[in-house]
């Protein structure tokens, strides 16, 4: 006779790697509900607009997560230049798509990494992880930093790039791009991997859509909410951007996608440094909003759609910031993945939406 | 380019009939956010279709507003009307998955309705300053004599003063008067001789000199042109 047990998953898993806790009705070893619960990282930035003016203010929203440092101060200076009115010298559009998707590559490869820990194969975990560190050299020797870029200004960005680092960004990535091809070949076609997943976590496009599901997870189940489509700044000079999609709504999908646009990452900033056209970098930005004024902005992180909104009260202090970030839409989609999948399997489901909790809490 | 992006108004009565409408023409939701301002919260729910991102904004919600929660329709907004209950006070009704008060731990109740004491700073100062400007404002003259008080009007306003505070100020507001009665005029530029010129040159490096010496002597001859003019 079946009996319903609730176990608590998180929020401390060897698997997680920030705390999310869920309540799982299992059904002997199959889950029935998950219930999720976060809130155990919230550290109120966005309350810190009080005391920081909108130039410092940048240097807080790129650490509401290490991930994702660099997405979250572009998307938060582009939104502060809505708000004033200003544009940017083309020559920092550039710059900023390439640093962006220099870090949605360290950001999949990461991934990648995390996923073959949790389904045990810790050979793909170091390579993967040792590919990424090529990644954050870069980032070293072209920002200073490996982690917090501090890159990006209201205005543009920090420094220029020579014709030397960037030659020097593209070799990296042209001397990646091998390697990575042999880890990417593992994963897609291993049977000990695909066993782990194939078919498990499966959403329908209709789920996803009905969900608001964005980014990788979303385009797994051929859901394309991909905001890079949309040609906004740099992303608007590429010759072609298809988003990579994929129909098998599964975990298996979901790897994949993220796997392959690692290589369209490359291909853009391949592209981008070919064509960067020369000047300033930067415009000098020191007026306070009009008072009322409110703008929104949309980004592509790696792990999707993230939403930005400041208002202002007409000091250089924002009255209101708000950023919103994929993974705290994905939740309702992780959670109904779940429903119906194996105990066992509870983790790979729950590392397939690539979850970034210090962003979801702030 | 980006998405087109609106912003419009909508009555918390109506929130729920447009989340229906939204739903049925395949919107998806990207958000819900909350401002606190001095009139109550303002809400505003963020929907997504294809290019278009529309923005809705209800205004003033107090604690005793009940608004109606759109989980049924868009379960993924369960994180932020939660966070809306939490961290604002808004009174969200109907939540599928409602933490009941629990899904953030805070060491204060509705932290971001609260002021930091910089924050409240500014805002008396910038209130002060606004008050300021609008009583100026509403004090300046509207006729065409540009407000000079007559002489009834000042012995009006000095009646009932002290006999030295009355002189003082029966002086100020003559002289005010006359002022306000002619137009203002712009002081003519003074023209620089030479000698002035060059002593303002002298120690810089040649180049500099040069132009600083053709830049002021452009500036004498104009000047000395709207003298005699």
């Amino acid at each position: 006779m079946s009996q319903h047990t609730v176990i608590p998953f998180g929020p401390q898993h060897p698997v997680l790697p920030e705390p999310l806790h869920l309540d799982l009705v299992v059904d002997d070893e199959r889950v029935i509900e998950a219930v999720p619960q976060i809130g155990f990282i919230h550290r109120g930035l966005e309350r810190m607009t009080q005391t920081h003016d909108y130039n410092q203010f940048i240097y807080i929203a790129e650490r509401i997560c290490g991930i994702c440092a660099f997405g979250h101060s572009l998307g938060y200076a582009e939104t502060i230049e809505s708000l004033l009115g200003v544009e940017i010298p083309p020559r920092a559009e550039y710059l900023r798509v390439i640093l962006h998707e220099l870090s949605r590559m360290h950001s999949h490869i990461l991934w990648l990494g995390l996923a073959a820990d949790a389904f045990g194969h810790e050979a793909l975990f170091m390579h993967c992880w040792r590919l990424r560190e090529r990644i954050l050299d870069v980032f070293e020797a072209t920002t200073g930093g490996r982690v917090i870029l501090s890159a990006v200004i209201v205005g543009g960005m920090v420094r220029d790039q020579d014709a030397a680092m960037l030659q020097m960004i593209k070799d990296t990535i042209v001397g990646i791009k091998d390697e990575y091809g042999q880890l990417v070949n593992t994963f897609v076609n291993d049977s000990s991997i695909r066993s782990r997943l194939d078919g498990i976590g499966y959403i329908s496009k209709e789920d996803a859509m009905r969900y608001g599901m964005v980014g990788p997870f979303a385009r797994a189940s051929n859901v394309n909410n991909d905001v890079r489509c949309l040609g906004k700044g740099g992303y608007g000079k590429l010759s072609t951007f298809d988003p990579i999609m994929d129909t098998s709504g599964d975990c298996f999908g979901r790897a994949k996608v993220r796997a392959l646009e690692v290589l369209q990452s490359a291909d853009i900033i391949e592209e981008m440094i070919d064509t960067i056209p020369g000047g300033e970098v930067a415009i000098p930005v020191k007026h306070a909003p009009e008072p009322g004024a409110q703008a929104c902005n949309t980004l592509e992180q790696p792990r999707g759609e993230c939403y930005y909104y400041a208002l202002s009260n007409g000091t250089k202090y924002l009255e209101r910031m708000r950023m919103r970030t994929p993974t705290s839409v994905n939740l309702a989609g992780m959670a109904m993945a779940l429903k119906g999948c194996d105990l066992a399997d509870v983790n790979m489901i729950v590392l397939t939406i690539d979850p970034c909790i210090s962003c979801t809490e702030r | 380019m980006g998405h087109n992006r609106t912003f419009q108004d909508v009555a918390v009565e109506d929130l729920l009939d447009l989340a229906t409408k939204l739903d049925k023409d395949g919107w998806r939701a990207v958000q819900v956010l909350c401002t606190s301002t001095d009139n109550g919260i303002d809400l505003t729910y963020s929907f997504a279709r294809d290019e278009d991102l529309a923005n809705y904004q209800v205004r003033g919600v107090t604690k005793d507003t009940q608004v109606p929660s759109l989980q049924g329709m868009f379960l993924g907004l369960f994180p932020f009307e939660n966070e809306a209950k939490d961290l604002f006070g808004v009174n969200i009704t109907g939540m599928v998955l409602d933490f009941a008060g629990e899904f953030y731990q805070t060491s204060m109740s509705e932290p971001m309705t609260i002021l930091s004491p910089e924050a409240k700073a500014r805002k008396d100062k910038a209130a002060k300053a606004a008050a300021a400007k609008a009583a100026k404002e509403s004090k300046e003259p509207k006729d065409g004599a540009g407000g000079a008080l007559t002489e009834e009007e000042i012995e009006a306003k000095v009646a009932g003063l002290p006999p030295e505070k009355a002189e003082k100020l029966r002086t100020a507001l003559r002289a005010k008067a006359q002022k306000a009665g002619k137009p203002a005029e712009k002081p003519a530029p003074k023209a620089m001789t030479e000698e002035e010129i060059e002593a303002k040159v002298a120690g810089l490096p040649p180049e500099k000199a040069e132009k600083l010496r053709a830049a002021l002597l452009a500036k004498a001859k104009q000047a000395s042109e709207e003298q005699q003019a």
